[in-house]
C-alpha cells in the first residue's frame, strides 16, 4: 500500500469511526428509552449479561443489601449477625479483616460472632491468630445449644485449611467434646468425626469413647426442638402473665 | 466494479443458489402466519420492550425476523466463499491483471453479495405477504410491509462483515467463522442495553471490558427495535449501517492490499 493510499484511508476511516460511535450511542439510547424500568425485573437484566459481569453485579447488589441490613440493625444480636454475614461475603480482604476484628473485639459474648473467631483460628498469615485453646475458651462461654454452631464454624474453618494442618490438629480441636456430656442430638455429627479420625490413627480408647458419646447423643432432643420448646414456653408464660 | 458485481451476481444462476432459494421459499411459506414478534417473546423481557415501545403502529413480523436470520445464514454461506474461491482458483490473478483495482474488486464482491442476500430476503418477504393474502384475504398495510423491509439495512454491515472475514480465511473457514461471528453478534447485542439498566457503577471495570468487546460486533438489535418510520432513529440507523460497513470494508481492503495471492502463500 502506498503512502498516499494509507493517508487517504486514514482520512476516510477516522470520520467513519466518529460517525459509527455517534450513531451507535444514539441507537443505544433509543433502545434503552424503549424500556420501562418498572416492567423489567433485575433477573431479566442479569440474564442478558455475560457470566463474569453477572457475577460482579450480583456481588455488588448483594453486598449493598447486606450493608443496608447492617445499617437497619437495631439490637446487638441483629448487628452481629449482619456484620458476620457481610464479613463472610465480602471479597475485600481489608474489609473482611476490619469487620471480623470489630466483631471479635466488641461482640465476643454473642454466639453469632463464631464466624469471626473461626476466621482467625490457626490463621498463620494474620498476627491476630487464635490458637485451638483460645477458641476452646471462647466457645465454652456459651450453653450447649449455642455452642454447637461455634464448633461447626471451627470445624469448617479447619476443613478450609486442611492442607496446612494435620489430622492431629483436627482431633485436638474436637477433643474437649469427649469430656462433655452431650445434651443434644446434633452433637452426634461431631462425635462421628472424632471416631473417624481416631479410628484412622488407631486411637482405640478415643474411638470407643466417641462412639459411646455418639450413642448417648442420639437419644437427646435436637437443638431445633429444644429452642422451639423454649420459645413456646416463653410464649405460654407471657400469655398466662397477661391473664 | 460493476463487472465484478455482475460476475458475483451470476452465482444466482448456480444450483446452490436455487437450493437456498427453495429453502427460503418453503420456510417463509410456513412462517407467514406467525404472530408479530412482540407476541412471541415474554412481555417482561428486555427484548420484548425494545421491540414494542408503542412508538410505531407497524410491528416487526416474527416471519420477517426468522427470514432475516435464514437469509443472513444462507447468503453468508454463498458470500463467504466468493473471495477465497477466486484465490484458490487463481481467478483473482486474472481479474487483477486487468485494470481493476483491488478496492474495486472488493467493492464489486460486496455489492454482488448484498444483491444476493437482499434478493433472498425480498423474495421471502413477497412469499410472506402473498401467503398472508391467500390465507386471510387481506393484504398487509403498505407501511407494515415497508417496516419489514427495514431489515434490509442490516444486510449492509452484515455483507461487509462476511467480505472482511473471507479476506482473512479460506472458503470453509470463512463460512464457519461468519456463522459464529453472527451468533456472537446477536448474543452481544443485549449487553449495552442491560448495562444501561443497572445502577451506575455496579458493573465496574468488568463492564468497561465487556463494552470494549461489544464494539467488535455489530449490534443487530438496533434493526429490530421499535421506532418511528422516518425519524432520527432511522437516520442514525442508516449512518450506523454505512459507517460499520465502511469499517469492515476498510479492514478487508487493508488485507487484500497486503495479501499474497499465490497458492503457496499462507491463508
Amino acid at each position: 500500500m502506498t503512502q498516499k493510499k494509507k493517508i487517504g484511508l486514514i482520512f476516510i476511516i477516522v470520520p467513519v469511526f466518529l460517525l459509527y460511535f455517534l450513531s451507535e450511542a444514539v441507537l443505544r439510547e433509543a433502545a434503552v428509552a424503549n424500556i420501562n424500568p418498572q416492567k423489567v425485573k433485575i433477573d431479566s437484566i442479569l440474564n442478558e449479561l455475560p457470566d463474569s459481569v453477572r457475577d460482579l453485579v450480583v456481588y455488588r447488589i448483594t453486598r449493598t443489601e447486606m450493608l443496608n441490613n447492617l445499617a437497619a440493625a437495631e439490637t446487638d444480636d441483629e448487628k452481629v449477625s449482619a456484620m458476620v454475614v457481610l464479613g463472610s461475603y465480602t471479597r475485600d480482604p481489608l474489609e473482611k479483616e476490619k469487620i471480623f476484628w470489630e466483631v471479635r473485639s466488641k461482640y465476643a459474648d454473642h454466639p453469632e460472632s463464631a464466624a469471626a473467631f473461626a476466621y482467625y483460628l490457626l490463621n498463620d498469615e494474620n498476627p491476630k491468630r487464635i490458637s485451638l485453646s483460645d477458641y476452646h475458651s471462647y466457645l465454652k462461654k456459651f450453653p450447649q445449644q449455642y455452642q454447637y454452631n461455634v464448633w461447626a464454624a471451627g470445624l469448617n474453618r479447619l476443613n478450609d485449611i486442611r492442607k496446612k494442618i494435620t489430622w492431629k490438629d483436627r482431633l485436638d480441636f474436637l477433643r474437649p467434646l469427649l469430656d462433655m456430656k452431650p445434651e443434644f442430638r446434633d452433637y452426634s455429627v461431631l462425635y462421628t468425626e472424632i471416631s473417624r479420625i481416631a479410628g484412622r490413627f488407631e486411637f482405640r480408647d478415643i474411638e470407643a469413647k466417641a462412639e459411646a458419646l455418639y450413642d448417648e447423643s442420639r437419644l437427646c432432643p435436637s437443638i431445633m426442638e429444644f429452642l422451639m420448646q423454649e420459645e413456646m414456653d416463653s410464649l405460654n408464660a407471657g400469655g398466662k402473665g397477661k391473664k | 466494479m460493476l463487472a465484478i458485481t455482475l460476475l458475483t451476481v451470476k452465482r444466482m444462476k448456480e444450483p446452490a443458489f436455487f437450493i437456498f432459494l427453495s429453502i427460503v421459499l418453503v420456510i417463509s411459506y410456513f412462517m407467514a402466519d406467525l404472530d408479530p414478534l412482540t407476541q412471541q417473546v415474554s412481555g417482561d423481557s428486555i427484548f420484548a420492550q425494545v421491540l414494542d415501545a408503542g412508538r410505531s403502529s407497524q410491528p416487526l413480523l416474527a416471519a420477517s425476523f426468522v427470514m432475516f436470520i435464514v437469509c443472513a445464514v444462507l447468503g453468508g454461506f454463498l458470500g463467504a466463499s466468493e473471495i477465497p474461491r477466486d484465490i484458490s482458483s487463481d481467478l483473482i490473478l486474472v481479474i487483477l491483471s486487468k485494470p481493476i483495482r483491488k478496492i474495486s474488486y472488493m467493492l464489486g464482491k460486496y455489492f454482488g453479495m448484498l444483491i444476493i442476500c437482499s434478493s433472498l430476503f425480498i423474495v421471502s418477504e413477497a412469499v410472506i405477504y402473498v401467503t398472508h393474502y391467500i390465507n386471510t384475504g387481506e393484504l398487509f398495510s403498505l407501511m407494515l410491509m415497508l417496516k419489514q423491509l427495514y431489515l434490509l439495512l442490516a444486510f449492509i454491515p452484515f455483507c461487509a462483515m462476511i467480505i472482511m472475514i473471507s479476506c482473512f480465511t479460506g472458503e470453509l473457514a470463512a463460512m464457519i467463522v461468519s456463522f459464529f461471528y453472527l451468533v456472537f453478534s446477536l448474543s452481544f447485542s443485549f449487553i449495552p442495553i442491560a448495562m444501561a439498566m443497572l445502577p451506575k457503577g455496579v458493573a465496574g471495570a468488568a463492564g468497561g471490558v465487556v463494552f470494549i468487546l461489544y464494539y467488535f460486533f455489530p449490534n443487530f438489535i438496533f434493526y429490530f427495535q421499535d421506532f418511528k418510520m422516518f425519524g432520527l432513529v432511522f437516520i442514525m440507523l442508516l449512518i450506523y449501517s454505512f459507517s460499520l460497513a465502511a469499517i469492515f470494508l476498510a479492514v478487508a481492503v487493508g488485507r487484500l492490499e497486503t495479501r499474497d495471492f499465490s497458492k503457496s502463500s499462507d491463508l
